[in-house]
């Protein structure tokens, strides 16, 4: 492994911001750290680039402990959430820093720093004042001069987090391929499930300082470890439930379900599995509650045996007021859940 | 696009409105009593305008005092940076225990009167200061060992003691506020701690050092109560010699000279000034002060911490306290015999001694009638202070690119570099006559002292007028707000800490001015300060002690002042 991180934690005040995390990152991949703001994401990632010193645990890089080795000895690339670009440097000067500072000679410089330039589409802006860019230009600067250097390791703090919807959606892409193309091991901090799974190998969960899942974006979107990570990623149709031999008691009624130690859980409907109309095994009625149109989707919020249940669909659906009729397969679309 | 010129015509027309009050004020009492005093100058000349000119150019003396003041000032400067800087980064960069008070007590200097300050110094390390006394008890000698007093090391330290508190907050609080991520780029980037400090930090403080170094010199350039009494007959600045030239000698001419000298390089320092912080201000992000500062740790910042905390408190705390306890120390005055015989204890004898007329003078004053003079000449320049210059520092900050701004702003900082002596005479000459006899109006001393303090509260207002987001004017008055109500709601609060400041600086211009008091006020009327020079320039240990106590009371008053004023609370006040 390139990168491995063990048991480590740090605290503010009393106040844990990281707590006893491991994981580990290998040549090339994607990594994407993602939770909600304030989950000590930020905090793990200064550890790794040797802006904040941990408490206890071991950050080891290529076999070789960290914890010794100066910020700027270090190689590793970090790209700011607010990008962080110094206001006294045009484009050029900006990206050229990290150049300078490993002492390159002038045209191995101005080479490079072109090259990444282009790289990230500002070819005619090497002379332009930083201040003067736009949020997408100044995100860009920010990426080619974190490249520049080529890092062993890149990391990136909510670098999107400031940018519209639509900017943001096209910077995604042109990072991914950016990255893809330079084969860059990276590191992705984001508090925005879209980003982490459009980007990442792998993706990290975070809460309150703790690691709650790691895998790829396929399988934290199928089997979401616990309710957080399930509401997380935007499943919210969670019920109280209680298992009894192979069949698990909810409000909705009780469904069978493989073999479990009985006892109490938590059961996920997944809205992808639910059609509406009668085809499948499983009937439920209820009533519309609220419908919002989402341009390719529309959502509809149902009120089914006093409780309310999110689904999305293509198709058209009843309004408000109506009644609605939906079926599924329970083998598919419930999963049971570990309470957290 | 007609009606949008036509709109923006009316705007920058309104602007005059603003003008029309403080300029007025400035034509009638900056630049007519100049004007005037310069004009009966020249007259006196029996050579012409240019003649003295050329005299005091080619003078020897002159360029002595020139190259003097200029030399002074630079070291002032020098030793000032060299202080203030560290100790910016303290204040900007960490959080300790004690740090609001220490930062209160590094600016308790800057308001208190030269006279007090000079004194202060003399009770510290003068011939019959504490550190002397000591020594001379100590290794039984005769003599005070230390011979501070008239040489050029008072002077020095005495302005660095002033005007250290100038770099400690501009350069400070703009550290405090400076992204500490941009020095983390450049790390993770590759440069090492030297490679980040010339490379990033540096250039993003230069605005704010330039800007501290320059006020710091146009201080030290044009000081005079410091060089007067702590330099003695063998120092003279430009402002001295001015004092010297017009009181002593009445050469008019001379004096006009050297004060246009003195106005004209403090008018090319500021316009340098604008010229370079406009070049090289950036937009910068502003980050809380959370986000900037930690403790002080590990042994390399805790000793750095450490000796900076030591070394301001011996700079900026023990004159003054120096000064309060001296004034209650009784020296035995027979000091020809042995060592043992110099004792000290308490007294209040001079204090009580304030109250006693022993000379039967004529212009004597009791020190409650001159505090209650010094401070209803203070109520009177902060009233005037604020209502004259909160419409040009609106005007300044509504009408930022206005021909009329641009044009007026350097002008309005005029009187911190025009001679108080000058000012002074100007005022005796021009305003004694009809239509404008005010000789011997109390109001004199208060508009004189407005005038001083004017560049201060436009200086502090402007900015904070300005950092206004306009959006925020428009969102009350989209929520029904009326105009007056929006001043009321909006301006007023987010300003008033810089009102507070800018009164408290009016405040305490006001008493502890000395050179144009010391010319205009009239002599059964003296102000504190003024008091406090008679007893200073007169031989011997009581009037010693008496120009001490006076100096603690006009200190005293001085802060009350300043804590009467931030508990005024001009509506809601927070700093930013």
């Amino acid at each position: 492994m390139t990168l491995i991180v063990s048991e480590l934690s740090k605290s503010f005040e009393d106040k844990k911001a990281v707590n006893n995390v491991s994981f580990e990152l290998s040549q090339g991949e994607i990594v994407a750290l993602l939770g909600p703001s304030g989950c000590g994401k930020s905090t793990l990632l200064n550890m790794i680039a040797g802006l904040e010193k941990a408490d206890a645990g071991i950050i080891k890089w290529h076999g070789n402990d960290l914890a010794d080795i100066e910020v700027h000895k270090r190689n590793f690339g970090l790209m700011f959430q607010d990008f962080a670009l110094f206001p006294h440097k045009n484009v050029f000067h900006n990206v050229a820093f990290g150049l300078k500072m490993q002492d390159k000679n002038e045209i191995e410089i101005k080479t490079r720093v072109r090259e990444v330039i282009n790289l990230v589409g500002l070819s005619d802006f090497e002379t332009r004042d930083v201040n003067s860019l736009s949020g997408g230009e100044q995100q860009r600067v920010a990426l080619a001069r974190a490249l520049a250097p080529k890092p062993e390791l890149l990391m990136l703090d909510e670098p999107l987090g400031s940018l519209d919807r639509a900017l943001r959606q096209r910077l995604l892409e042109e990072l991914k391929s950016i990255l893809r193309e330079t084969q860059q091991t990276t590191l992705y901090v984001t508090h925005d499930q879209e980003e982490a799974f459009a980007l990442a190998d792998k993706i990290i969960i975070m809460d309150r300082g703790n690691i709650i899942q790691i895998g790829s974006p396929n399988q934290i979107y199928r089997q979401p470890a616990s309710v957080f990570v399930a509401n997380f990623i935007g499943l919210s149709n969670i019920l109280d439930g209680k298992i009894k031999g192979s069949e698990v008691e909810t409000l909705l009624g009780t469904f069978p379900i493989q073999n479990r130690s009985p006892g109490d859980v938590k059961v996920l409907l997944r809205p992808d599995r639910v059609v509406i109309g009668e085809s499948l095994p499983f009937k439920l009625s209820g009533q519309v509650i609220d419908k919002s149109f989402r341009g390719e989707n529309t959502r509809i919020r149902i009120e089914s045996q006093g409780l309310m249940l999110d689904f999305s669909s293509f198709e058209d659906l009843p309004n408000v007021g109506e009644q609605i009729q939906i079926s599924l397969d329970p083998f598919e679309a419930f999963q049971i859940m570990r309470k957290d | 696009m007609n009606m949008g010129n036509g709109k923006e015509k009316k705007q920058t027309n309104r602007q005059w409105l603003f003008w029309l009050l403080p300029l007025s004020f400035f034509v009638i009492f900056y630049f007519y009593p100049l004007g005037n005093i310069f004009a009966l100058s020249f007259s006196r000349s029996e050579t012409g305008v240019l003649v003295p000119f050329l005299d005091a150019i080619q003078s020897n003396s002159v360029q002595n005092v020139l190259s003097f003041t200029v030399w002074q000032a630079l070291l002032s400067t020098l030793l000032t940076l060299a202080i203030g800087l560290p100790g910016a980064y303290l204040f900007g960069r960490f959080k300790f225990r004690g740090k609001n008070l220490l930062r209160a007590l590094t600016g308790v200097p800057f308001v208190m009167p030269t006279l007090v300050v000079a004194a202060a110094f003399n009770a510290l390390l003068g011939p019959r200061g504490w550190l002397n006394l000591g020594l001379m008890d100590i290794f039984d000698l005769s003599e005070p060992p230390i011979r501070f007093i008239n040489t050029l090391g008072a002077i020095l330290l005495a302005h660095v003691f002033y005007n250290t508190t100038i770099v400690l907050r501009m350069v400070g609080d703009f550290w405090g506020r400076l992204d500490p991520k941009l020095t983390q780029a450049a790390q993770t980037l590759g440069a090492n701690r030297w490679q980040s400090w010339w490379g990033v930090t540096v250039p993003l403080l230069l605005p704010a050092i330039t800007a501290a170094a320059l006020l710091v010199f146009i201080f030290d350039f044009t000081s005079f109560g410091v060089v007067l009494v702590l330099g003695g007959p063998k120092f003279s600045t430009l402002e001295v010699e001015i004092f010297y030239q017009t009181i002593s000698l009445f050469n008019l001419p001379m004096a006009a000279v050297l004060s246009l000298i003195q106005l004209f390089t403090t008018l090319g320092l500021t316009i340098i000034y604008t010229r370079l912080s406009n070049k090289l201000s950036r937009p910068l992000k502003q980050r809380g002060r959370k986000i900037t500062q930690s403790k002080l740790l590990g042994w390399r910042q805790k000793t750095f911490g450490a000796t900076m905390i030591g070394l301001m408190v011996l700079l900026f705390v023990t004159p003054l306290l120096a000064l309060g306890v001296r004034s209650f120390t009784r020296l035995d005055p027979d000091k020809r015999q042995t060592v043992e015989s110099v004792q000290s204890g308490f007294t209040t004898d001079f204090y009580e001694e304030l109250s006693v007329n022993s000379r039967d003078s004529y212009f004597y004053a009791p020190p409650t009638s001159a505090i209650q003079t010094s401070l209803l000449y203070a109520s009177a320049t902060v009233f005037f202070a604020l209502v004259l210059g909160f419409p040009a520092a609106w005007a300044l900050a509504r009408y930022k690119k206005s021909l009329a701004s641009r044009l007026l702003d350097p002008i309005l900082m005029l009187p911190l570099g025009t001679s108080a002596v000058t000012l002074g005479l100007g005022f005796i000459v021009a305003l004694d006559s009809p239509p404008l006899d005010l000789r011997t109006s109390p109001l004199l001393i208060p508009l004189a002292h407005t005038l001083v303090a004017f560049p201060f509260v436009v200086r502090s207002l402007t900015p904070a007028l300005r950092s206004i987001q306009p959006v925020l004017r428009k969102a009350a008055a989209s929520l029904g707000a009326s105009p007056s109500k929006v001043f009321k709601e909006i301006d007023l609060p987010l300003i008033g800490r810089a009102l507070i400041v800018s009164a408290t600086f009016a405040l305490t211009i006001s008493l502890g001015e000395f050179g144009a008091t010391a010319l205009v006020a009239r002599p059964e009327f003296p102000t504190i300060p003024v008091v406090i020079y008679r007893f200073l320039s007169q031989p011997g240990g009581l009037n010693y002690g008496q120009a001490l106590a006076l100096s603690t009371i006009l200190m005293v008053v001085t802060t009350l002042g300043m804590l009467a004023i931030e508990r005024l609370r001009i509506a809601e006040v927070n700093e930013f």
